[in-house]
């Protein structure tokens, strides 16, 4: 019977949704987590790529750039601008603001009283995140390991830099395997701040998101005006649907 | 020693039941795999596990020599993931139903946000 116990228990808590960390790297997890947590108002910049393969159609793939200004608890700017034009998300506290240049479109939408609610809404109601809201949230550690089951420190390297590796980084390389992807993240020796993210999808394909961050400033300036958001002359204001929304107008018949 | 064992298997199929913590939620910002319409360079061409068509320059939708758009040949207005990521070409931008669309093909497509992008259903 005890053996019976004891496998039944071995089974419930392999099942368990929690990622396992070494020691190691699970410290500078959370290193990098308390730095990004300690700063009240930061902003930063950084390069992503997305692998058409995750994201087709939308015109969201190709190499993006980044600037991104965070103030605890509740605000939070990305511009986003890439082949598809220029994206802003702007969450002032009451409302999140979307805008895109391509079409001159934008939309309001009210958002929760702080930033880790309205990535929590948006994710389960309208099936997105604003870009690189990971390193945004109050636990960045917390959002990580929700994504992984493993977690691993594989060494130490630089990365980053330009002409002859100048002004490269010495990173921690900590390797995050998770049911849908497993991501590998260089995280500053010094300063703890997160320099890279190479995550690949467990899909056909293996296609990858790739995030170089480029300018951390932890010590940045906000004021309202970097919140507002006046809309362009012509900007038409558009609907925000949800995916349950969007589900109920697939049409009945798939056959043209 | 009956109760421990009962507790621990029910615990056990709520996990085995339960969706994974993961699904449906975004992974390092990507969404789950939801599929989409493409855009291509020769027009709009959706896709779909039962399904798949396309809107081409030399398609269904064609521009005049005057601007205006007409139907080349006739299209089901079957979208199976419910939107196209462009309109096609020659759409113009016309009032329709109460909402700012584009007409193409004597088909109106309503622009919206859908998992932050702009997307553009049709109008029924």
């Amino acid at each position: 019977m005890n053996r019976t116990l004891l496998s039944l228990s071995l089974l419930t808590v392999s099942l368990l949704p929690v990622a396992a960390a070494d020691p190691q790297a699970d410290q500078i997890l959370r290193q990098m987590s308390s730095t990004l947590a300690a700063a009240p108002t930061f902003r930063f910049e950084a390069t992503r790529e997305i692998d058409e393969a995750l994201l087709p159609g939308l015109g969201l793939t190709g190499k993006t750039r980044i600037s991104v200004l965070v103030q605890r608890p509740n605000k939070f700017s990305a511009l986003a601008v890439g082949r598809a034009g220029e994206r802003r998300f702007i969450a002032n506290g009451q409302t999140l603001t979307l805008f895109e240049s391509k079409g001159n479109f934008f939309t309001t939408v009210p958002m929760p009283e702080t930033i880790d609610a309205l990535v929590e809404e948006l994710d389960a109601t309208y099936g997105f995140v604003p870009p690189l809201i990971d390193f945004a949230v109050s636990n960045p550690s917390q959002e990580f390991r929700r994504q992984s089951q493993s977690i691993t420190h594989l060494g130490r390297g630089k990365t980053g830099g330009g002409f002859l590796g100048l002004g490269a980084v010495e990173c921690d390389h900590l390797l995050l395997k998770g049911p849908v992807a497993s991501a590998e993240l260089w995280i500053g020796v010094s300063d703890h701040l997160p320099r890279k993210l190479v995550a690949t999808f467990h899909r056909s394909g293996q296609p990858q998101l790739r995030i170089e961050f480029l300018k951390w400033d932890l010590a940045a300036p906000a004021a309202a005006a970097d919140f507002a958001f006046t809309p362009p002359k012509g900007a038409q204001k558009i609907e925000m649907w949800t995916t349950a929304r969007m589900e109920s107008a697939l049409p009945r018949s798939k056959n043209p | 020693m009956k109760s421990p064992i009962r507790l621990l298997l029910s615990a056990l199929a709520i996990l085995l039941l339960c969706p994974s913590a993961h699904a449906g939620r975004c992974v390092y910002g990507v969404s789950g795999d939801r599929g989409a319409a493409v855009a291509g360079p020769r027009g709009v061409a959706w896709s779909g596990p039962n399904s798949s068509g396309a809107v081409t320059r030399r398609g269904a939708v064609v521009s005049s020599d005057n601007g205006v758009a007409v139907a080349g040949r006739a299209i089901a207005p079957v979208l199976p993931r419910g939107y196209i990521a462009a309109v096609p070409v020659g759409a113009r931008p016309i009032v329709y139903g109460g909402f700012n669309c584009y007409s193409a093909g004597g088909m109106y497509y309503r622009p919206v946000f859908y998992q932050g992008a702009t997307v553009y259903v049709v109008v029924d």
